[in-house]
């Protein structure tokens, strides 16, 4: 092990295509899709990623980025598919409501 | 010429008591037996030889084959990827030639003026078709096959309240009718498309499985639970409108883009409207078919508008396009039967319809934006001359 991580990282907007999974070159391996996410969305072991990028111009939402250079966001502001989180919440307090 | 095998020059008309177009029959011999005789000359060529005791050998000879460039394996199998590492079987045209099924890469172009060719095939630029995600998503699409018979727990499917079961076999008539055009638009540009273009043909057959598993697996939701409800001219204008694209990467933007983002949209929702474990089952395993439809889609007008010489003009086609599209789709959106039964869902209770509404909404302005994203990424800004509202009709 030389000690050395990946910066690639995949945000919150990913939609779960797989694209960027086959993308990554067999041997590293490094994309895998998170286990229990309902939404089926992807990330990347940072001690496997070789910061290739092969995976970035494949994402069809542009949820792939290198931390070195565009810094480490998650959420990704609050438009485009973050927009579930909104319908998320009024989900939550609609189940918070006593029953009638 | 003389006819040695006494070929059926003058076919008489077959005696069947099958329904056939007699019609269709008789233009196909008349086609075969009397228009083209290029195959006729080729099977008396063969006959004369193997009469004589000839051998030919011919694909023997690897002159202007591509002989011993092999393909090595990857440590996930041997992908297109890997095939296509050798120049010669992966440099795709920009402009197909052949529109035939002779294979990119083969020995074929000695044969050229004595292959068929097939007026089907029309879609000769490369930047209509491909998507430089194609091959990966391919990969994916093979890797992710379900069953829709044997993979959801059908049961398991719990009794609900009337109302609920009702919404949910409204929802699920909607997603049949939908998924159909959704297989049917592919298979009729997979015909148009020639082979040297068959990594997207490869990806389009994958996304026809999905779609007949998606009309199959809400089907049979939609009968083991209570039954398929109605049908909506709404929902057929939109289909209609996509199966009739002009072009396919109009027709693609329309359905891959707009119409499946729409649906993705839903099911993104889908721990939110499913009722029962098997309907979150259902929708979670259709989300991830359909998120590589959508990806194909994006890429696919991102790599059109880049490679239109000039892109202002290809950009305004677009942009006529979609200002109808987008009307007809958001037809489908604001029918009852679409709308209702979701808002239904979300609320728990016909009885909260109201709130339900309010739940809709939310789903609606992410349907929204997540097209206008969709849009943005293919560099196709369509914010300020889309007419669709941002925010649901009934919401103030």
């Amino acid at each position: 092990m030389s000690g050395r991580v990946g910066h690639f990282y995949i945000d919150e907007t990913c939609i779960g295509c797989g694209a960027c999974d086959h993308a990554c070159p067999g041997k590293v391996d490094a994309v895998y899709e998170v286990p229990g996410d309902f939404l089926g969305r992807f990330a990347i072991v940072l001690e496997e990623c070789i910061d290739c990028a092969l995976c970035v111009p494949l994402c069809p939402v542009d949820c792939i980025h290198d931390a070195r250079t565009e810094g480490i966001d998650l959420t990704e502001g609050a438009g485009g598919y973050t927009r579930i989180k909104e319908l998320q919440a009024w989900a939550r307090a609609r189940d918070a409501e006593p029953p009638a | 010429m003389s006819n040695p095998l006494a070929l059926p020059v003058d076919v008489e008309p077959l005696i069947t008591s099958l329904p056939l177009s007699e019609e269709g029959l008789i233009h196909y011999e008349e086609q075969f037996s009397r228009h083209y005789q290029g195959w006729s000359e080729i099977l008396m060529e063969n006959h004369e030889r193997l009469q004589r005791g000839s051998y030919s050998l011919h694909w023997m000879n690897t002159d202007g084959a591509n002989w011993g460039k092999r393909a090595k394996p990857s440590s996930r199998g041997l992908t297109y990827t890997d095939t296509n590492r050798i120049p010669a079987y992966g440099t795709l045209p920009e402009h197909a030639e052949w529109r035939n099924f002779a294979p990119r890469g083969s020995v074929r172009e000695p044969y050229r003026e004595r292959m068929p060719v097939l007026d089907e095939y029309v879609v000769m630029e490369r930047d209509d078709v491909w998507a430089d995600n194609v091959l990966t998503l391919y990969e994916e699409a093979k890797a992710r096959q379900w069953n829709a018979t044997r993979d959801i727990p059908w049961g398991e499917l719990e009794p609900l309240p009337e109302d609920l079961e009702k919404a949910t076999c409204q929802l699920c008539t909607f997603l049949t009718e939908v998924e159909f055009v959704a297989g049917d638009f592919p298979a009729k540009w997979l015909y148009r498309i020639p082979q040297d273009f068959l990594e997207v043909k490869s990806f389009l057959a994958t996304q026809i499985m999905d779609e007949a598993r998606h009309q199959e697996v809400f089907r049979k939701r939609a009968i083991a639970g209570g039954g398929l409800l109605h049908a909506s001219p709404g929902f057929e204008w939109a289909l209609k409108a996509i199966l009739e694209a002009p072009t396919h990467t109009m027709g693609t933007f329309l359905l891959n883009l707009l119409g499946e983002g729409l649906v993705l949209s839903i099911f993104r929702s889908g721990e939110m409207i499913a009722k029962t474990f098997v309907d979150k089952e259902i929708f979670r395993r259709c989300l991830q078919d359909e998120a590589r439809h959508v990806s194909y889609g994006v890429l696919q007008l991102k790599t059109h508008l880049d490679a239109a010489p000039d892109r202002e003009a290809a950009l305004e086609q677009m942009h006529r396009f979609a200002d109808v599209g987008e009307m007809v789709i958001l037809t489908a959106f604001t029918e009852a039967a679409l709308v209702e039964p979701v808002a239904i869902l979300l609320a728990g209770s016909l009885g909260k319809i109201d709130q339900g509404m309010q739940g809709l909404a939310h789903v609606w302005t992410m349907f929204i934006e997540e097209y206008f994203a969709r849009c943005d990424r293919a560099g196709f800004d369509r914010r300020a001359r889309s007419r669709i509202p941002l925010s649901a009709p009934w919401a103030s």
